[in-house]
């Protein structure tokens, strides 16, 4: 069983002839004067960074969707034809999971077979005391919630590691 | 029937899922069934099956290619496992012998040739602590430490790997799954090989099959592995530049896509790298005042 374009392009769309403005609530797709599209508008309050105008492929609703997947950005929009009429869109987060999870994803494509080796973090201690600061350094293999006692290499008061 | 069976199946699995697992398994599976029909006798074989009715046949086929499906899905499933394996992440007891080998390889190269530094730069990590028992490993290692060279980038690379793999292009994700898709297939193929001769054992007891032939099937089995590993290595290296290549060109979107400000200096990147790293990893960092976010677009 192989999956068409024509099944996966579900997301509300209007066609509009040029020039036209962004719907609210839907894609718009711009078409000239033969009906072929030229432009699509996201729909307006979309999430921000999306430009208004977005970058189309034009495919036929019997495309395998495993074809076309290759080929897309997750912020393209696929617009559909078919006999020179616009029948129908596949945009959002649809698409961009779509894209993400790619013609077959492996989890080895998203992991690396090595070990994480980021060394742990070392600061120094900040506590003060009459214009003297203490600057013991310290390592840690994470923030800890309770600071441990500090060195206190210059004998200044007892107290906790300075985060 | 069961070509057309698997024919179906196939149909409903992604191609590049039917060519680097199930194909290896169906093989796989294929040997211990010939085996298994060895030690009955063919004859005797095909009497049993035209003794079935078409019926029975059909949910055989079915069954059979259901078996090597699921058996595909949980070898898939067991890649990651199996790569770490051949790439040597052993004991420290089991892998010593072979950090030995590597490192007296890794001692001979000269460096002030430009084969001994090539070769250096592709198979091996530049410290010698960071030894691994095979080639494999080493070749993986050797990309993986890259970026994180702190003389390069700075960055871990297995930990930035699944965050860079989400703003790369769609051509270069393409690249990046063939090549890891060629090194998948030998490491399974590889794994598969190296267990058929286990595999196999009780399937002779079982059938009362022949030792000479599960000989036979085990020396074969250990020429597929030889030559599957070499093809993992080669594929290790492949996928190894185009790991380079993919922070070498696009870790600065992954800086873009983080909203951190650019640094000016290389300097400043390898800081700044570190700082983040630190900060998502181990929730703190050295430095965390390096961690600016640029203004939003319309400030």
């Amino acid at each position: 069983m192989t999956f068409r374009l024509r099944d996966r392009a579900t997301s509300p769309y209007v066609v509009a002839d040029d020039p036209a403005v962004a719907a609210p609530d839907r894609w718009t797709v711009v078409v000239d004067a033969h009906g072929e599209p030229v432009t699509v508008l996201a729909p307006i309050g979309a999430a921000d960074g999306v430009p208004q105008e977005v970058a189309f492929v034009l495919a036929g609703g019997d495309t395998p969707v495993a074809e076309v997947l290759r080929l897309l950005e997750p912020d393209d929009v696929v617009v559909l034809t078919e006999a020179g009429a616009v029948t129908g869109v596949w945009a959002g987060d649809g698409l961009a999971d779509a894209v993400m999870a790619g013609p077959s994803r492996f989890t080895t494509d998203v992991r690396l077979p090595g070990d994480i080796r980021i060394p742990e973090v070392r600061r120094r201690c900040r506590y003060a005391e009459g214009g003297a600061v203490c600057h013991e350094p310290m390592s840690f293999v994470e923030k800890p919630s309770d600071l441990p006692g500090c060195g206190n290499p210059h004998g200044l008061a007892a107290h906790r590691f300075g985060w | 029937m069961f070509g057309s069976v698997f024919t179906s199946a196939t149909g409903l699995l992604d191609r590049r899922f039917t060519v680097n697992v199930l194909l290896p398994v169906l093989v796989w599976a294929g040997g211990l069934t010939a085996l298994a029909i060895g030690g009955i006798g063919w004859p005797a074989a095909l009497t049993w099956w035209k003794a079935r009715a078409g019926a029975e046949q059909a949910w055989l086929a079915v069954a059979a290619v259901a078996g090597v499906v699921l058996l595909a899905y949980v070898a898939a499933g067991q890649t990651m496992a199996l790569t770490r394996i051949w790439e040597g992440y052993w004991p420290r007891w089991l892998a010593r012998p072979g950090v030995a080998v590597q490192r007296r390889r890794w001692q001979r190269l000269d460096l002030r040739t430009p084969g001994g530094y090539a070769r250096r730069y592709r198979e091996f990590p530049v410290d010698e602590p960071d030894l691994l028992p095979t080639r494999l490993g080493n070749v993986l290692r050797a990309a993986e430490s890259y970026p994180g060279d702190p003389e390069r980038y700075g960055l871990d690379a297995v930990f930035f790997w699944p965050r860079l793999y989400l703003v790369l292009p769609a051509d270069a994700r393409e690249q990046v799954d063939r090549c890891r898709g060629a090194l998948d297939r030998a490491v399974l193929t590889a794994g598969l090989a190296v267990l058929f001769p286990v595999a196999a054992v009780p399937v002779v007891v079982w059938s009362g099959g022949s030792w000479r032939l599960w000989l036979i099937g085990a020396g074969a089995a250990v020429v597929v592995a030889v030559l599957a590993y070499r093809s993992a290595v080669d594929g290790a290296l492949a996928f190894g530049e185009i790991l380079r290549g993919c922070f070498d060109l696009h870790r600065l979107t992954l800086l873009d896509r983080f909203g951190l400000v650019r640094p000016e200096t290389l300097e400043g990147e390898r800081a700044l790298w570190m700082a983040l790293q630190q900060q998502l990893y181990r929730r703190a960092a050295d430095e965390p005042e390096l961690l600016r976010l640029r203004p939003a677009p319309d400030q």
